[in-house]
């Protein structure tokens, strides 16, 4: 009985630098938000609607730090089968549908406003919704499909990755209308405030990573420990 | 003693290392080995289909009624609306391959075929190639009949030349489509509820190909077809379906391993 796993609970220091982390990040987040309602100017094109840009660019920029963590843990864990890839995996799979539905709903609410519609059919727009889709398809599929379901998640992950990098090009060649890259133009106080926005943004990304992660392993140690009452005979 | 001992511990050992290398040689890798193995295997759903042709009336019929459906939807007076005809002739392709796809992995899950081809000798690149080609077989047939169909239905002239081109897009097309929708199938062959699960990540994943086949089609359909335009769908297809071909093989071996 000596190979049982442990249930263990995470360890002092640990839960310290995470209180610690989630704290600052809650408290990044209100300085943010004062930032932004107080202190950011009013844009002078799209007034108040503008204020939806300091919240859409940096849940879209964690969206393309999360993805690419996807993608990298993916590939680590279908060549190396590490259940820590597959765990990293998941949660990085999971808070790029978070982040990318942040995206999509904040983002036709501006549309709306600076385009008169809720939806194009642009070039990010497109490439965001078929990303998001196909993760969460592989959600799907890594919580219902059976017995090798996580590299089966593992797998779609990297293809909604190529896939995501093809619907762009196609959109590309198609039509395009989105707003270009202006952060090097903007306003010095408006920049201040994205940038304390986006701060805060990492906080909490990396809050949520940790969490999951911390989660799915225990998740995984209490399966691990059902099989091995199972197999000792325990019943319920 | 010694001396002896050590050398019936070598031979023991030369014996167990030529046994492993044979063994470690008995995925057939090489390139020829391959495709050899490939042509067998789909030589043998070929021949399987061929007997009873369940897939192939199957999918071809469904095919030929989702047109159907569509040209009765699109109707404005007499005449079916102009300038719709490529989308449906996507879409009908995408729902019956989709159909076919499925039962594809079907016919090997019965009686544990699948198990059986994985534990012979071939190699992994090799199933998947063999699949590959069936999947185009079936999905030709199927083209067949959407094409015709939609020809008839929206009253379309093609000229030869734009004919030769259609073949084109939809041979890079349904190549990509079966290039993801295999890869998928596999992944999915001991899944529950797969049908569903199929469904809902090969039409995402096959976007790309809709975009460019609908756009090519469309633009080969008009009296006066734009072929830069062409040519730069074509190109996307191609794009596609080298990328995806290579990640597919890259990823197909480890997706099957446990």
């Amino acid at each position: 009985m000596n190979t049982s796993p442990s249930l263990e609970a995470p360890r002092l220091p640990s839960n310290l630098l995470l209180g610690l982390i989630a704290g600052l990040a809650a408290l990044m987040l209100i300085v943010s938000t004062g930032l932004v309602f107080f202190y950011a100017p009013y844009e002078a094109k799209m007034g108040f609607v503008q204020k939806i840009f300091y919240f859409h660019v940096p849940a879209a920029w964690m969206m393309m730090l999360s993805t690419p963590l996807m993608l990298v843990s993916s590939i680590l864990y279908l060549f190396r089968r590490k259940p820590f890839w597959d765990r990293l995996g998941d949660a990085a799979l999971e808070l790029s549908i978070v982040f990318g539905a942040l995206v999509l709903i904040t983002g036709p609410l501006w549309g709306r406003k600076a385009w008169g519609v809720y939806w194009v059919w642009d070039v990010r727009l497109t490439a965001t919704l078929v990303l998001i889709l196909m993760l969460i398809a592989a959600k799907i599929v890594r919580s219902y499909a059976g017995p090798n379901r996580k590299t089966i998640a593992a797998g779609l992950s990297l293809l909604s990755v190529l896939n995501a990098g093809f619907v762009w090009v196609s959109v590309d060649l198609w039509r395009g209308n989105h707003p270009e890259k202006l952060v090097a133009t903007l306003e010095p106080r408006m920049k201040l405030t994205l940038f304390v926005a986006v701060f805060a943004f990492h906080l909490i990304y990396i809050a949520l990573l940790w969490v999951r992660l911390r989660v799915s392993k225990l998740e995984d140690q209490a399966q691990e420990l059902e099989r091995l009452a199972s197999e000792a005979g325990l019943e319920d | 003693m010694r001396p002896k001992a050590a050398q019936q511990k070598a031979a023991a050992l030369g014996a167990e290392q030529q046994k492993a290398a044979a063994l470690e040689r008995l995925p057939r890798l090489g390139l020829l080995e391959v495709i050899t193995d490939a042509g067998r295997i789909a030589a043998k759903d070929l021949r399987v289909e061929l007997r009873s042709k369940e897939l192939l009336i199957t999918t071809a019929y469904f095919g030929f009624l989702v047109v159907l459906v569509f040209s009765f939807a699109f109707f404005r007076g007499d005449a079916p609306i102009q300038g719709i005809a490529a989308g449906i002739l996507w879409v009908a392709l995408a729902f019956s391959g989709s159909l076919g796809l499925n039962r594809v992995f079907d016919r090997e899950q019965r009686g544990a075929c699948l198990k059986a081809l994985l534990l012979s000798p071939v190699s992994r690149a090799a199933i998947y190639l063999g699949k590959l080609a069936s999947v185009l077989f079936m999905m030709a047939a199927i083209e067949a009949v959407v094409v015709v169909s939609v020809i008839f239905f929206f009253s379309l002239s093609l000229s030869l030349v734009a004919l030769a081109w259609l073949g084109a897009v939809l041979l890079l097309g349904s190549l990509g489509y079966a290039i993801v929708g295999t890869l998928l199938g596999a992944m999915l062959s001991q899944a529950e509820s797969k049908g569903v699960l199929l469904s809902l990540l090969l039409y995402p994943l096959v976007l790309p190909v809709l975009i460019a086949g609908v756009k090519a089609t469309s633009t080969l359909l008009e009296t006066h077809p734009n072929y830069a335009e062409l040519g730069l769908w074509l190109k996307l297809l191609t794009g596609f379906d080298a990328v995806f071909g290579v990640a597919a093989l890259w990823i197909f071996e480890p997706l099957l391993m446990d």
